[in-house]
């Protein structure tokens, strides 16, 4: 409460002259103010999303016709890396770990979590700005010197890492076993620890805030589902990531210092190495601890925008809001003990195994229930297909698509014959790739209009849309057959076995035609964001009528976010076309009539 | 760099559509045309092509996987492989009429209650009884595919084997697969990393007599079919994965430490031949675990023999004592010969 005052004070003392006259640098570089904050990181993590996307096209190239020339090839990469067109083993490698590595932490942790955390926690709750403005800045721009490190680590001499996204030693801690795993290697540990510090940096901050900051009136059971995904995601973040900064430190102890953490019993190009004692697979469990929390950092604010935008546009409330809660809970919770599903093959004990497969089923149900309670939100509904909402429909069926083969691969027996295959590469980008990039796109179509005053282009998002999903399935799906056919991920090319050439080269055809018409769709998406930040149609104030704070701010951004007194909250976020409203929605601020029921009560 | 400089040509060529985009809005404004934000057309152009859109989606998950059935799900080759088959056929019938009901609702909705003109949506903020069904309807399924699910892994990776198998170890190095069989002993005679150097490759103890008659073969290994195997995998250097996609076997090799595995090969290479149509079929060990730049390269055959053809296959074998001896042979004749040419130089320098 103490920093609200503060707030309200800072907005009363600003001197007449200079009031809302910043410094470029303070304004635009080292804002303090969450909704710059939150353009920040989103506009880095598309950047970073297109620099991802363009490697992912140009290793689909080298799979779907191995070997051959390809000009775009020598164009990106030099003759170094891909030598008369053709791309190099190594570098093929590289370009698949760095294209996971931006994707999952730098696209979607950062960009996803860190936009919409930022924007709407302070704005949904009701409050100035974050608990803490300036460690708030100092997240950002330790995301930025990752990003930039990460990138740097491109260009180095022996190429960047490429033991792929999960690093695991004792590929990557030692050197000589590929060159990836020397400089670039020790730059991707760098690069990611700062990643580390950004993400704890920023968690603590959305923690703190939904906590202390809420306006009078907003109790928690009165949260938009935004923030209770935003807030659970945070706690997992803050509880998970820093087991990785502790994997990645004990993997530089083992590069660097010669310990042996994860190293036992190793002979490396004729060499006997000394260390002893260590194992590989404390790594795998450290990295998994984070790992798999990892997945639904990535999922849950997705779902938690498709909560929001689903029912702002079925004009309906979110069915079963505390059903919803509880399973982001759940979620949360059961997230921390399936780590093992992605270790059934290392030789742990089948037993534990077993443990594992139980609790990694478990989750099936909260999810499940979430799918349930969407549909029937639709049901009955009177929907606006705007292109948030085409994305949060996309969403819900890529999250079921994505979402039933998860109970294969986390059923440790048909994991056997699955496990590492590109059954797992269809699975996790359906959930990762297109669900939670889905919600992400339904975000920033949502709520551009709070961020830049301006609305975008529909007709652009719709044709953006169309084409997202017919591609994205068009790669992703006939990905299970070849998983299902046993071809093995992570390989260079897929011909040195007779098995896997022959008639199954055809998918990997379909595959890249439909990852290359994909990516060339994303750039409706750049165009229509960057022409509606200048040139788009200006935005009302509340322009899809809903019921959230944020729509109660003026268009134009100011500091402390309301000119005059926060608004208090009197009512929950889902009152969509209520029975005795004139209108389709209720705003929050509007005080219960006398005798009606709130929320879920009839 | 010359790719930067494309990548700046790129960024204009933005710009320059930006502009273009400009002057097609200020054409807009002069015909005075106002948008709402989502037209009537919008909805029903969007909420038709939902219904085209499923079509499609069920298309390119059936068509795709009746064409190419024959590739997937190869006849297991082994006795648990029909098990996880089974588990595998049951687990997809389940999810596949999760995700066909599902699938159809999400569309048939999206397309049935777009807005129209003068429609209203229902308010409907929860209903318990609803809520209760499809938390205790998916509790049940999933709790027949727990119980299918760890009966058959169970069975798989925990129950000890009724008769004694043959054991082999496996041994992988970047990027090499080694196979060594217990020999007559059915024992593996100790080893260290510490012995790896030169021919040595495994860094056996050779005077561990158990390790006499260990067989040491690399290219290809051979199994009797019909006989239970119990596989020993080790790694010189980093992980790699044991791979045996028609055994539905795997298991990661991780230095410093011995995975296990076991099973009963049930059709051997000449049968599975016929059965796959395809005379240049072969058993592979595949490696499994990304491990470095050949990694998608590092394989070995298997051969699955009757047993006759086996045991007469591993009588040519070199037992690693007898291997040994030759080897030492040579070294030996080769360090006399070096020693030879060395003091040939010396004395020419002289
Ligand atoms: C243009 C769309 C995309 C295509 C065509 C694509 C394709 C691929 C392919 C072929 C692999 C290599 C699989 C292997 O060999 O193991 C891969 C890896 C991966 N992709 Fe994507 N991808 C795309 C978008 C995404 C997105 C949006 C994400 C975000 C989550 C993502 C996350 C990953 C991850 C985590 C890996 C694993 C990297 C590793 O194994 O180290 N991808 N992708
Ligand atoms: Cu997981
Ligand atoms: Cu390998």
């Amino acid at each position: 409460m103490a920093h609200q005052e503060h707030a309200e004070e800072h907005v009363h003392h600003n001197d007449h002259d200079h009031d809302h006259e910043e410094s470029f640098v303070s304004k635009y570089i080292f804002s303090q103010d969450h909704k710059m904050i939150s353009k920040q990181f989103l506009v880095t993590g598309m950047i970073m999303a297109v620099v991802a996307m363009m490697m992912s096209v140009l290793f689909r190239l080298q799979l779907a016709w191995p070997g051959e020339s390809f000009k775009i090839l020598s164009f990106f990469l030099g003759d170094k890396w891909a030598p008369k067109g053709v791309l190099d083993p190594n570098m093929y490698m590289g370009l698949v770990t760095i294209h996971g590595t931006i994707m999952v932490f730098f696209v979607l942790t950062a960009g996803l979590s860190g936009t919409f955390s930022n924007l709407l926690i302070p704005l949904q709750c009701g409050a100035r700005d974050m608990a803490s403005g300036f460690l708030n800045m100092l997240s950002y721009w330790f995301f930025f010197v990752s990003t930039v490190i990460m990138v740097i680590s491109l260009f180095v001499q022996d190429g960047p890492a490429s033991g792929g996204w999960t690093i695991y030693p004792p590929l990557s801690a030692l050197p000589t076993a590929m060159p990836g795993s020397g400089m670039g290697m020790t730059l991707w540990l760098i690069s990611m620890s700062l990643f580390i510090v950004s993400a704890l940096l920023g968690g603590l901050n959305y923690i703190v805030t939904v906590i202390n900051l809420r306006t009078k009136g907003m109790s928690m059971k009165r949260l938009p589902l935004t923030i209770w995904a935003f807030f659970v995601t945070a706690i997992l973040g803050v509880l998970s990531f820093p087991v990785l900064l502790s994997a990645a430190l004990l993997l530089m102890f083992d590069r660097i210092l010669g310990t042996s953490f994860y190293l036992s019993d190793i002979v490396v190009n004729g060499e006997i190495m000394h260390f002893e004692g260590g194992s590989p697979i404390l790594f795998q469990h450290l990295f998994w601890f984070l790992g798999h929390p990892e997945v639904y950092i990535v999922l849950l604010p997705a779902l938690g925008i498709a909560s929001e935008v689903i029912s702002n546009n079925s004009r309906k409330p979110i069915f079963g809001y505390m059903a919803m809660v509880y399973s982001i809970g759940v979620i949360g919770f059961l997230s921390f003990i399936v780590w093992g599903h992605h270790m059934f093959m290392t030789g742990m004990n089948p037993f534990i195994g077993s443990v594992f497969t139980f609790t990694t089923l478990l989750i099936a149900i909260p999810s499940a229930i979430k799918v349930f309670n969407y549909l029937t939100t639709l049901w009955k509904g009177n929907l606006r297909l705007t292109p948030a909402m085409l994305f949060c429909i996309g969403l819900v069926s890529t999250f079921i698509a994505g979402g039933v083969t998860g109970l294969v691969l986390g059923d440790s027996a048909l994991d056997i014959p699955v496990h590492d295959t590109y059954f797992v590469v269809a699975h996790f980008h359906i959930v990762m790739g297109l669900s939670a990039i889905f919600g992400m796109f339904a975000g920033i179509y949502h709520w551009f209009p709070k961020m830049y005053g301006r609305m975008m282009n529909n007709k652009l998002g719709y044709a953006h849309f169309w084409l997202t999903i017919v591609c994205g399935y068009g790669v992703f799906i006939p990905m299970h057959i070849l998983g299902l056919a046993y071809v093995p991920r992570r390989y260079y090319a897929n011909t040195e076995f007779s098995i896997f050439s022959g008639e199954l080269v055809n998918i990997n055809h379909v595959v890249t035609f439909f990852a290359v018409v994909g990516a060339i769709a994303q750039a409706i998406f750049i165009f229509n964001f960057f022409h509606s930040i200048y040139r788009g149609k200006k935005a009302s104030q509340n322009p899809w009528q809903g019921n959230t704070l944020e729509w109660t701010t003026p268009v134009e951004h100011i500091h402390g976010n309301w000119p005059g007194k926060i608004p208090e909250v009197k009512r929950w976020a889902y009152d969509y076309s209520k029975p005795g409203y004139e209108e389709d929605f209720v705003l929050q601020t509007v005080p219960l009539k006398e005798g009606e029921q709130e929320g879920e009560g009839h | 760099m010359m790719n930067c400089l494309i990548l700046l040509v790129i960024f204009l060529a933005i710009i320059v559509l930006v502009r273009l985009m400009k002057i097609v809005d200020l054409a807009g404004e002069l015909r005075g045309h106002v948008e709402e934000e989502v037209t009537h057309a919008d909805n029903q152009f969007n909420a038709f092509f939902f219904i085209l859109f499923m079509l499609f989606l069920f298309g390119i998950t059936v068509i795709p996987t009746y064409m190419y059935r024959n590739y997937m799900m190869t006849p297991p080759a082994s006795e648990h492989g029909q098990s996880i088959d089974n588990l595998m056929y049951f687990t997809f019938a389940v999810i596949g009429i999760a995700f066909f009901i599902t699938q159809t609702l999400l569309f048939v909705f999206a397309y049935k209650y777009h807005a129209k003109k003068d429609t209203k949506a229902f308010y409907y903020p929860h209903n318990n009884k609803l809520e209760l069904i499809w938390t205790i309807v998916p509790s049940i399924v999933l709790t027949a595919m727990i119980i299918y699910g760890l009966s058959v892994w169970k069975n798989v990776m925990m129950d000890a084997p009724a008769e004694k198998p043959i054991v082999i170890e496996l041994f992988s190095k970047q990027f090499k697969w080694i196979a060594r069989y217990a020999g007559t002993d059915n024992e593996l005679g100790s080893f260290s990393y510490k012995k790896i150097i030169g021919v040595n490759e495994l860094g056996i103890d050779s005077s561990d007599t158990r390790s006499n008659d260990d067989i040491i073969v690399s290219g290809e290994f051979h199994l009797p079919v019909n006989r239970q195997v119990e596989f020993h995998l080790r790694s010189q250097d980093v992980l790699h994965g044991a791979f045996m996609p028609y055994f539905r076997l795997q298991m990661n090799t991780v230095p410093g430490m011995t995975t296990m595995l076991k099973f009963k090969p049930i059709i051997t290479t000449n049968d599975m031949r016929g059965i796959m149509k395809d005379d240049k079929f072969d058993y592979l060990l595949l490696c499994n675990k990304i491990c470095g730049s050949s990694h998608y390269n590092m394989q070995m055959n298997i051969v699955v023999d009757t047993e006759a053809d086996f045991n007469n296959w591993i009588k040519e074998q070199k037992t690693f004592k007898s291997e040994e001896a030759t080897k030492a042979e040579i070294t030996k004749t080769d360090s006399v010969k070096v020693t030879a040419v060395l003091e040939a130089v010396k004395i020419e320098k002289k």
